[in-house]
């Protein structure tokens, strides 16, 4: 399984950004783009028309799934993410810490105390 | 519905039908949560549907090449299929389109009105005329002007390195006029090359270009055919080529030459002309065809 996901790196930033708002809780598609403009202050607009193929596509390979229990109201639904997701988000994130560290490593970022 | 719910609706268009029936209500929804433009949404969502329609394309082209790739006999024979029909199709679709569909390359393609004699033995085609009855119809046509003719004729050209056989036509002096035709050097034929003595001859494009070499100071130059003297006066337009009812179609001869004017004996069963006329200003084709069956 490792090395499948590893295969999927590096993810788009959308992709990341969608990863993370689902990683805290579950939202429905409004407060994912919401939470994504939150987080980057303002900077990446997730619209409907780049969000809903995103989700649709991550539901079909199953990195996230609808939330069960307000499946119901076709307006409002929830999605989580599944722990395929998660894996997936951990290892992009580990990917970007070890780029991190190296950026340190040469100097282009501070070292941490 | 109001005009923003009318925009979305008509930008999901772009997006599979899967895809509308699963999230246009999200979507519907995400539109009236947040205050964006509604026409900026709505281009913005169409853009998407785009998107995904091409990455769905990008997709499917790439599985296809992958199935293709791992196996090459089938590809193969896929590949050589698709250019057999091309190749095929082509090639009839070039003929029909010079053949049927296209115009004739004349400017006066309109009025020209071919004639041909009825015979029972080529109920279809009919057969070509005589000089007499060619001479009948351009003393006593009302509808047809400028009646022209041609006959299939060879020579042999001797002079300029090795012989060589042409193919031209006798024509009538009025027979380019007719077309209405230009020559892109010199002059096409008028009566004056019909005098006895005079040996006129107009020359196709390739001849000119293959055998005198394009020389543009080629007119008044003479050609050696059949041991005979005939003085260029022209030269045919590159595209020109003969129109032939004899033959069905357009054919590329090298020269067109004109038969001095002497009395023939009239033989009514030596047909061998390909004529056509030009409808006089008023006249229809109706009735050219009712005067020329009203005089057989």
């Amino acid at each position: 399984m490792a090395a499948n996901i590893d295969a999927l790196l590096p993810l788009t930033p959308r992709v990341f950004y969608v990863l993370l708002a689902l990683a805290e809780e579950q939202r429905h598609g409004y407060a994912i783009s919401k939470a994504v403009e939150a987080m980057t202050a303002g900077n990446v607009r997730l619209t409907p028309g780049t969000l809903y193929p995103l989700v649709h596509q991550m539901l079909l390979d199953e990195w996230i799934a609808p939330a069960a229990e307000d499946a119901a109201d076709a307006r409002r639904r929830r999605y989580k993410l599944t722990p395929h997701g998660r894996r997936i988000a951990q290892a992009e994130a580990r990917r970007l810490d070890d780029l991190v560290r190296m950026a340190r490593t040469f100097k282009l970022l501070p070292a941490v105390r | 519905m109001d005009a923003r719910h009318l925009l979305v609706h008509i930008a999901l268009a772009a997006y599979p039908r899967d895809f509308r029936a699963s999230y246009r209500a999200q979507i519907l929804n995400d539109f009236e949560e947040s205050n964006a433009p509604p026409l900026g949404s709505a281009l913005g969502l169409l853009l998407g549907g785009i998107c995904m329609r091409a990455d769905l394309f990008a997709r499917d082209v790439r599985y296809a090449l992958r199935r293709l790739w791992k196996m090459p006999l089938f590809a193969a024979i896929v590949a050589a299929t698709f250019a057999l029909g091309i190749g095929a199709n082509v090639a009839v679709f070039s003929i029909l389109n010079a053949v049927l569909l296209r115009p004739l390359p004349y400017p006066n393609v309109a009025k020209v009105v071919v004639m041909r004699v009825k015979n029972s033995h080529q109920p279809s085609m009919g057969t070509a005329l005589s000089i007499p009855e060619l001479n009948d119809f351009v003393t006593q046509s009302k509808t047809l002007s400028l009646l022209a003719a041609s006959a299939l004729d060879g020579m042999t050209l001797t002079g300029l390195g090795k012989p060589r056989a042409l193919i031209g036509y006798d024509v009538t002096p009025n027979y380019f006029a007719a077309l209405g035709v230009r020559p892109q050097l010199g002059r096409f034929f008028t009566e004056a090359d019909e005098r006895k003595g005079v040996s006129s001859i107009i020359i196709s494009d390739r001849l000119w270009r293959r055998t005198l070499g394009a020389d543009p100071h080629v007119l008044g130059r003479a050609l050696r055919l059949n041991g005979a003297a005939y003085t260029i006066v022209g030269v045919a337009a590159p595209d020109f080529r003969s129109p032939d009812a004899q033959r069905g179609g357009l054919i590329p001869a090298d020269y067109w030459a004109v038969q001095p004017d002497e009395p023939l004996p009239n033989l009514r069963g030596a047909v061998y002309l390909g004529a056509f006329g030009i409808l006089r200003p008023g006249a229809s084709l109706q009735a050219a065809n009712a005067e020329l069956v009203g005089n057989n």
